[in-house]
């Protein structure tokens, strides 16, 4: 996994004032707490004393007390009271995780507090908090290893027959050629359609007895797991985002919790229907349905199948429509191993 | 005429195979029985594994990877300027003799 960099740690309305969150992130126990004035901190969950778990524990002020014997931290993990001596020792402090707040998400940097960079996260993402458009987040714990949801995303092919009675029409596994791209270290797909019926989940986008739109499909994978994709409708000949199309961007955040589990954080955001209660309230059910009853327990048998094996080393027999994903994979993997070589 | 082809293995052995005329070089080498040009995507250009670095003399006979083929040599780790992916280059009598070295496993 790449430690130098910026994973979301989870909306930022998840973390609230006086009610610590404990979370694991690349197989490291953190707890999550927010200042008085408002900021986020990131500590490691394991007291030092004995090893209790902070989360359990009271935050008071600004301040952590674990919940087994009362040492108290505060935002920068020194111990600023041992109840039960003189001084606390002095290696009775705990790891702070660099974490900021940016697009409603809170981002925690795992690695080298040196390197975090606050312009390394993805620019892009600002539709997040877009005001001109309407929203649905979620967050689902996948029993799966964070590279087989990123392939998920990566070959939305899968759509085609995962997903054929909302997300896809059959017509659109004819001439299917998605066209792939490695630019600046982002992996880029488009792939378009024309004359198609809305599927299921767009139908309700468009005047009822609508047949034939024109559809392209886009999508950007930045190391090191998070995708955004991107789906528009539009009138027969006409480009994507005019008049009369409907199109909704939504970003897949993967951040993986250990090697074999992966928080999965989601955000839609549409351009039609902004204001209507019922179309937010269906697509918040329908995206809850598709990924947790059509996706994951996909991607979960997957895991159970290859297990804690490298993928790659299982020899799969790859082929066209895997080039996104494994272009995604091998920069990943490259990026993994210059960090590593400087590490020595 | 039979074309040929050399090949430097991993290990550094050396081994000079017949090439037919049209095969990619990765078949060639696959059908020759080396396991290590992997091609696990039989040569669609989906995969990378297939990595061989061209001799220096015949590299400009050979050309430069194409635009797809260069994405997946881009994070190749033993990536260096010969680098091309066997399966994209095509054996014509003009690279009869050709040299080409197996990349090291990635």
């Amino acid at each position: 996994m790449l430690k130098n960099a910026w994973y979301v740690a989870g909306w930022a309305n998840e973390v609230v004032q006086g009610k610590p969150v404990g979370r694991t992130f690349l197989n490291e126990p953190v707890v999550l707490f927010r200042q008085a004035d408002g900021s986020p901190v990131a500590l490691s969950d394991l007291c030092p004393h004995r090893f209790a778990p902070l989360h359990r524990g009271k935050q008071r002020g600004d301040v952590i007390q674990c919940g087994y014997h009362g040492l108290e931290f505060d935002a920068t993990g020194r111990c600023v009271r041992n109840p039960h001596g003189k001084e606390p020792p002095s290696h009775a402090a705990v790891r702070r995780y660099p974490m900021i707040e940016r697009h409603d998400l809170l981002w925690i940097w795992m690695g080298d507090q040196t390197k975090a960079d606050m312009s390394l996260i993805p620019n892009q993402l600002s539709f997040i908090t877009d005001h001109s458009l309407a929203h649905n987040r979620l967050y689902l714990h996948a029993k799966a290893n964070y590279l087989l949801m990123v392939d998920n995303l990566m070959d939305v092919s899968h759509a085609l027959y995962l997903h054929a009675g909302s997300l896809t029409q059959e017509k659109m596994r004819e001439d299917y050629e998605p066209e792939v791209k490695l630019i600046d270290g982002v992996t880029t797909m488009i792939i378009r359609h024309r004359n198609i019926q809305p599927p299921p989940f767009w139908a309700s986008a468009f005047p009822k007895g609508t047949t034939t739109l024109d559809r392209q499909e886009r999508s950007w994978g930045y190391a090191p797991s998070i995708v955004i994709h991107e789906t528009a409708y539009s009138q027969p000949g006409q480009p994507p985002h005019t008049e009369g199309g409907a199109s909704a961007r939504g970003v897949h955040l993967y951040t993986p919790e250990t090697d074999s589990t992966t928080h999965y954080f989601y955000s839609l955001s549409r351009d039609y229907h902004r204001d209507s209660p019922e179309v937010q309230e269906r697509i918040q059910r329908e995206i809850h349905r598709i990924f947790s009853m059509e996706d994951l327990p996909m991607i979960e048998a997957q895991q159970r199948n290859i297990g804690d094996r490298d993928l790659m080393s299982m020899r799969p027999a790859l082929i066209p429509s895997d080039r996104a994903s494994v272009l995604m994979r091998r920069h990943l993997a490259s990026l993994i191993a210059k960090e590593n070589a400087a590490h020595g | 005429m039979a074309l040929k082809l050399l090949v430097r293995t991993r290990s550094g052995g050396e081994c000079e195979l017949e090439a037919k005329d049209g095969l990619t070089v990765m078949e060639i080498i696959r059908d020759a029985g080396f396991d290590e040009v992997f091609a696990i995507c039989g040569g669609s250009c989906s995969c990378g594994t297939c990595h061989v670095l061209v001799a220096e003399s015949w590299f400009a006979k050979v050309g430069p990877p194409g635009m797809e083929e260069g994405y997946l040599l881009e994070s190749a780790r033993h990536r260096a300027r010969t680098s091309r992916l066997a399966c994209q280059i095509r054996m014509t009598s003009e690279l009869h003799g050709l040299q080409v070295t197996i990349a090291p496993e990635e």
